[in-house]
């Protein structure tokens, strides 16, 4: 079985100004589908930063990341991120945020009315179909951005 | 679990305290409640003006009230100038014409300009905003000329156009679009990393990211403070057109007469202000309407 997502010697460094601060280096990871994977450490030590190479929002600076040994260079909707902050656009409605994500990924793929049904559908999951006219405050909002990322089950 | 069975041993006093029924005073009607309530919100908003108005109106009247004062008192205006409020709406030919028609003319060369500006101004703020490179180049020139005063720009405009529409709506244009662009690009840049990421992991397009995440993120910024922006555009207009007029009149500008257009335009200074205000609460109404209510003043 080859490895779902490999994190192969994977190097990460900053440059401000001329000043290089190397942040990853060298780190080898494989995880297998279905496999929970907590990574911790102290503040700054490169936990975000590796999460983020991983989603694609940062480039690597030597080494790869391969997911079903596809390069990961950008980002995409196949990849759930939550962000640290909740990150929803905090001028769309609840439904509006998560109807944003559902009309990128299935896009021409379902009909207008499945894309509904499917939004809602992610609502109820985390109880908050209740809400989706209102704008994602407070708590509420890491419930939902927990939804938005559309996992790849769907 | 068990807490019942204990609890049930060890309750053994009936309660002896009879409750004696409270009678609350009778709520007043919803309606009459929400109208009063409605009024007292809209005189919270309302007095506040009204008395700093009437306070400044005395401090100038008792300033200016002695004989010899080189202004006049707001009662003299008022009382010198009463046709001219009360009839805005007269068309003598020319330039004797009411105030309304004033306005109105000035207003449509600020319509033009500002829109002008504001397309202009919005492509240039976005530019700025979302390339290094492009603000490091543009941003020395935007800075310098930003300085340059409206009527600095009169003369050059009517040496280009060779007429007073064109120079004027220039001139107009010319005011508004430095903080336009200024606030784009500031508004643009201050655009969170957050947003940014999330349009990056749902690929949003070029096209996508300015509609859904720049323009509602930069608006509040972008359409802040209109008064900063509107009150000088009307001023510059204000100043284009009396050169204007002036160089068509030069000679009637002399003495009595322009002691005369001197006072006459304390009428015209109000409505200006009057018009402002409206446009103000017009541009904050438009900012509530694009980041939907997110950009709450």
């Amino acid at each position: 079985m080859t490895d779902y997502l490999k994190i192969d010697h994977v190097d990460k460094s900053f440059m401000r100004g001329s000043n290089e601060t190397e942040v990853l280096k060298d780190i080898v990871l494989t995880i297998d589908s279905g496999e929970y994977v907590s990574i911790i450490g102290h503040s700054g030590c490169g936990k975000s930063t590796l999460l983020n190479i991983v989603a694609g929002l940062l480039p690597v600076t030597r080494g790869a990341v391969l997911l079903q040994n596809q390069e990961v260079n950008e980002p995409g909707p196949d990849r759930a991120v939550v962000f640290q902050n909740h990150s929803l656009l905090p001028w769309l409605t609840v439904y509006q945020n998560v109807r944003l994500a559902v009309d990128k990924v299935f896009a021409g793929k379902r009909s207008r009315d499945e894309r509904h049904q499917w939004t809602m559908h992610n609502l109820e999951l985390v109880q908050m179909a209740h809400a989706k006219d209102k704008r994602p405050i407070g708590n509420f909002r890491r419930h939902e951005a927990a939804r938005r990322p559309c996992p790849r089950a769907c | 679990m068990n807490m019942p069975v204990l609890k049930s041993e060890t309750v053994t006093a009936e309660p002896t305290a009879t409750a004696t029924i409270v009678a609350l005073p009778p709520r007043r009607s919803p309606l009459a409640g929400r109208a009063a309530a409605r009024l007292r919100a809209i005189s919270a908003r309302v007095v506040p003006p009204l008395v700093m108005v009437t306070l400044v109106l005395l401090i100038w009247e008792l300033l200016c009230r002695k004989a010899g004062s080189t202004l006049p008192p707001p009662s003299k205006v008022l009382s010198d100038t009463w046709e001219l409020i009360v009839d805005p709406f007269f068309d003598r030919g020319g330039l004797d014409k009411g105030l309304f028609w004033h306005l109105s003319a000035s207003l449509q060369r600020v319509a033009l300009g500002y829109a002008l500006a504001s397309v202009v101004g919005v492509a240039l703020g976005t530019l700025v905003g979302q390339s290094i490179w492009a603000m490091r180049g543009l941003d020395p020139i935007f800075q310098v000329l930003r300085t340059v005063p409206p009527l600095a720009w009169l003369p050059l405009a009517l040496a280009a156009f060779r007429q007073g529409q064109p120079s004027a709506i220039f001139v107009i244009f010319i005011t508004a679009i430095w903080p336009i662009i200024i606030n784009t690009a500031v508004g643009i840049r201050n655009i969170p990393q957050d947003y940014r990421n999330v349009a990056a992991v749902l690929r949003l397009n070029h096209l996508e990211f300015f509609y859904k995440i720049m323009i509602p993120a930069a608006a509040p910024l972008h359409l802040h403070r209109p008064a900063h922006r509107h009150r000088p555009v009307l001023a510059g207009d204000r100043r284009s057109r009396d050169v204007d007029r002036r160089r068509r009149h030069r000679l009637l500008y002399l003495g009595r007469v322009e002691l005369l257009a001197h006072q006459r335009d304390h009428p015209g200074a109000g409505y200006v202000g009057l018009v402002g205000f409206v446009l103000d609460r017009i541009v904050a109404g438009i900012a509530n309407a694009v980041t939907r209510g997110t950009a709450a003043n």
